[in-house]
């Protein structure tokens, strides 16, 4: 019954969905408001449907109903009820179904949210977001059926099993036990880890959240409303996918701390980088947006960033998924690669069309020169913000070429045209990558500090007296805690530089307030965020990612790494720490897995700091590292049993030492604390009519 | 009719008459440019051919012959490994990949470094068999050439596309404004003719 009900809803989503795409396109061309009213409640409607159909999928995979064919692969007869519910997305199926219903949720929400206020581009936001959800639910529908069923039918040879969505002719439904014992296989031993749990709803969400801005702009095109309305309507939407990327590319890398065993966090793996790459273009779209809202310029380019990051969505997708990672022949074969593909290349060319068909026309212009050279003082329009917001985006599209070419033109290139296969990993990432992330945080640290329009040498030297002050002081408790390579040093300055401009930019915020309307500093701290949240909430987005920073140098350039082989009892010396094997315990876990636990004690100047229990567990198919780390804020001493004999009379362990990790995840808080605080809604005001005349004047006067 | 006189500069200070400033500016410094760049390319270009050419040959150890491999630490296997990815997984770094073939391949480097090889020459033997995908940049001078080159060229296309089109767009400007200028100044010429024209009357009358 649950199948029939989750193919049902389906279908019906999928003939929503493309009702919905054609009535807004006629509706918006014949200017018919009747079809536009009835296109967007069929947009509506593909949410409740598809949570119909996700809703008959969990309560399968809660009540372990092996004859649907997703749940026998991705559960099984031990699997905990919390995993059960979680294997909703472990596997590609239900993964396309969950992101189906994801995105209808976004869809849905948008349109109810925008439809008064941008009643002009609602026929094409409503075209443009239902031709995609169209699509996915068309791959769920067609290709990807998550409610394909277990059938025993009779055939020449005796009782055969087959896949299928309908029931075949004379076909009978087989046993529960032959089901769980036969078909069941339980989730991917990987996926069952708190980040891995919350990392792909997280991805998902950034992902399918960037379909509504896209939806927008192409909106925009498409109607000729090329003023910032599109802008504005999908400002905080941009900046909640940007969090849910976010989020999910943080937890993504602390899952592979805790679980791929490798003592790494983030290893440029084409998956990984697949999902870095939208977030890259969105976070330039996210600061060159501003120079259309402020400065009424660089249309066109927020226009292509807004596209390219829906792009990059797309195409991340399509690589992760289609098997092009593993070969380029491969995606070919997959059921979803060839429609994904296509889907990708036409959805970018169709984009790419419509602007140039609007700038072809003059209708991009933008209101205002920001290179003007002509004018006496051309290098205090070099330091304007509008310029180093344009170098700020420079620098992120070019880590997006760098790590495209990386992790998918090269290999891809090389395998097709020249029969050779090539892996780019990390010491190409860390030969390429480097310089440009350090020009973005000097940026960070310049860029802040700058005034639109014109920025003087002499204004912006006054304004980073200060911050370099501070950094100074900074980098002199680096040098006397030991540090002496150069190049750390300096990545370590321009890092704290960029840090120490967002703390200043707070406190000449609040003091300015304290001066002028003697505040106490809460107050005024509390003032300046309220005010303007976007600008203080950026700031300490810019603060999150200097400790984020911070942490990356120390854990990249300062790593240790020993492996050794002790008898129990023996003890190691590594760095400040001492490490004493003590017992070796195998023992079977309630899931099934075999699990091989060394028991250690860590020592730092012969006091014991810590006991760990690193251990290898042996699921069915798949072995798996689960480190034992000892964390403070100075290190990581991180332990991996890779390796025992005799019931563990000899174990080989693996240690590393990685200082200041844990800044990243540190960081991480403070970047999505600053995020939240710049998405939160500004409060409304009322005005009284005098006051709002005031208000009025005022907007006028600094517009 | 008045042109705007902020887009015009001193005669003087124009190098060359007829062609904007920048624009001459950028067309020499294009020149420039592309002189530095395509010598950058050649050097770099040249590198892996003089690294390959200064490479040792690469020793095999005689069939049979036993070696002692107690002298090489897990360490140094590890460093080597390093460099190197599983031959057979997708992206692992032989360092770190579990699987009991990763590990006889870290016996083999530990065997090679015990024979009295250097870790250039270990690698070498890997990519020799395996192809130039265990390792983190290709080896063979072409495909190294081609994976190091291309972003930078390709972003280095871009940036000249980038800036041809910001000249082009801020020419386009220059002419939108100037005529804009131009037909506001029209338009103040014609308002104060009239704003005369009625004083004129007034006093007449």
């Amino acid at each position: 019954m649950l199948a029939e009900i989750g193919l049902v809803t389906i279908f019906l989503a999928f003939v929503a969905a493309v009702y919905a795409t054609g009535a807004a396109v006629l509706g918006g061309q014949r200017g018919s408001e009747r079809l536009v009213i009835s296109a967007r409640n069929a947009a509506i409607a593909v949410f409740p449907l598809l949570l119909i159909a996700t809703a008959a999928m969990l309560i399968a995979l809660i009540q372990q109903q092996y004859q649907l064919s997703y749940v026998a692969a991705v559960t099984d007869p031990s699997t905990p009820l919390f995993y059960r519910i979680t294997a909703l997305w472990g596997a590609q199926k239900g993964s396309l179904l969950f992101w189906s219903v994801l995105m209808s949720a976004f869809t849905a929400a948008a349109i109810a949210m925008n439809w008064r206020s941008n009643h002009r581009l609602m026929p094409y936001v409503i075209a443009y977001s239902s031709a995609v959800m169209a699509f996915f639910i068309g791959l769920v529908f067609f290709f990807e059926h998550p409610f394909d069923r277990w059938w025993w039918v009779n055939s020449p040879e005796g009782i055969r099993a087959i896949e299928s969505m309908f029931i075949p002719a004379g076909a009978i439904t087989p046993p529960y036990e032959w089901l769980a014992t036969e078909k069941a296989h339980g989730l991917n031993p990987l996926l069952r880890h708190f980040g891995m749990i919350i990392h792909p709803p997280m991805l998902y969400l950034g992902f399918v959240g960037f379909t509504i801005p896209f939806a927008f702009a192409m909106a925009a095109l498409a109607s000729g409303d090329l003023s910032t309305n599109w802008i504005k309507a999908t400002r905080r939407w941009t900046l909640i996918s940007w969090i849910f990327l976010t989020l999910g590319l943080i937890l993504g890398g602390r899952w592979a701390y805790d679980v791929l065993g490798w003592g790494g966090y983030w290893g440029w793996d084409p998956v990984e980088n697949a999902a870095f790459l939208p977030w890259l273009i969105g976070t330039a779209f996210l600061h060159s947006v501003m120079m259309q809202e402020k400065r009424g310029i660089l249309k066109v380019w927020n226009m292509f960033l807004v596209i390219g990051t829906f792009s990059a969505v797309m195409f991340g997708t399509f690589a992760t998924r289609s098997g092009l990672i593993d070969s380029v022949h491969a995606f070919a074969r997959s059921p979803v690669g060839m429609p994904m593909f296509l889907f990708w290349a036409a959805i970018t060319l169709i984009s790419i069309g419509l602007i140039l068909y609007r700038w072809n026309r003059g209708e991009l212009k933008d209101e205002h020169q920001y290179f003007d050279f002509s004018r006496r003082g051309n290098l205090k329009v070099l330091f304007s913000r509008e310029v180093l917001f344009v170098f700020n985006n420079i620098v992120f599209v070019a880590l997006f070429v760098v790590i495209f070419w990386g992790s998918f033109g090269a290999p891809v290139i090389t395998e097709l045209f020249l029969g050779e296969e090539i892996t780019l990993g990390s010491q190409y990432f860390l030969q390429v990558t480097p310089p440009l992330f350090a020009v973005m945080y000097i940026l960070m640290g310049i860029a802040p500090l700058s005034a639109w329009g014109v920025t003087s040498m002499s204004r912006l030297g006054r304004s980073l007296v200060v911050p370099l002050i501070l950094t100074a002081v900074f980098m002199l408790v680096f040098v006397l805690g030991g540090m002496s390579s150069p190049l750390a040093l300096f990545a370590y300055f321009i890092v704290s530089l960029a840090g120490f401009v967002a703390l200043y930019e707070i406190y000449r915020g609040a003091a300015a307030r304290r001066t002028s309307l003697k505040e106490d500093w809460l107050t005024a701290l509390r003032a300046v965020f309220g005010r303007n949240r976007r600008r203080y909430g950026g700031y300490i987005v810019h603060l999150g990612v200097t400790v984020v920073g911070i942490g990356v140098i120390g854990s990249t350039m300062f790593q240790q790494e020993t492996t050794r082989t002790l008898g129990r009892g023996e003890v190691m010396d590594f760095g400040n720490y001492s490490m004493r094997y003590d017992h070796f315990t195998e023992a079977i876990a309630e899931d099934g897995r075999q699990m091989e636990i060394a028991d250690v004690t860590v020592f730092q100047q012969g006091q014991e700091v810590a006991r760990l229990r690193p251990r290898f567990d042996v699921y069915p198919d798949m072995p798996m590292t689960i480190a034992g780390a000892h964390s403070t804020l100075e290190a990581d001493y991180y332990v991996l049993l890779s390796g025992w004999v005799e019931q563990g009379r000899l174990a080989t362990f693996k240690v590393y030492i990685n200082p200041l990790v844990n800044l990243i995840w540190w960081g991480s808080l403070i970047l999505m604390l600053g995020t939240f605080i710049a998405a939160w809604p500004a409060q409304q005001v009322e005005y009284t009519p005098a006051q709002a005349s005031v208000a009025a004047r005022r907007q006028e006067a600094s517009a | 009719m008045k042109m705007a006189s902020g887009y015009q500069r001193p005669a003087s200070s124009q190098p060359n008459v007829g062609t904007p400033f920048m624009a001459s500016f950028t067309c020499r410094g294009a020149r420039l440019c592309a002189h530095l760049l395509a010598l950058s390319i050649l050097c770099v270009l040249a590198v892996p051919f003089l690294m390959a050419s200064a490479q040792e040959p690469v020793t095999t150890p005689e069939p049979g012959a036993v070696v002692d491999t107690s002298a090489v630490s897990d360490d140094a296997v590890n460093a080597v490994a390093a460099s190197l990815y599983c031959p057979v997984c997708e992206n692992i770094p032989l360092d770190v990949c579990p699987t009991a073939a990763c590990i006889q391949w870290r016996e083999e480097i530990r065997i090679q470094l015990a024979e009295g090889q250097t870790e250039q020459q270990v690698i070498a033997n890997f990519v020799n068999r395996y192809g130039d995908r265990v390792v983190g940049v290709p080896e063979d001078p072409l495909l190294r050439g081609l994976s190091l080159i291309t972003p930078w060229l390709i972003g280095a296309v871009v940036l000249v596309a980038g800036v041809s089109i910001l000249i082009r767009w801020r020419r386009g400007q220059r002419g939108t404004l100037a005529t804009t200028t131009g037909t506001v100044s029209a338009l103040d010429d014609e308002a104060s003719y009239r704003a005369r024209l009625e004083s004129d009357l007034i006093k007449r009358r």
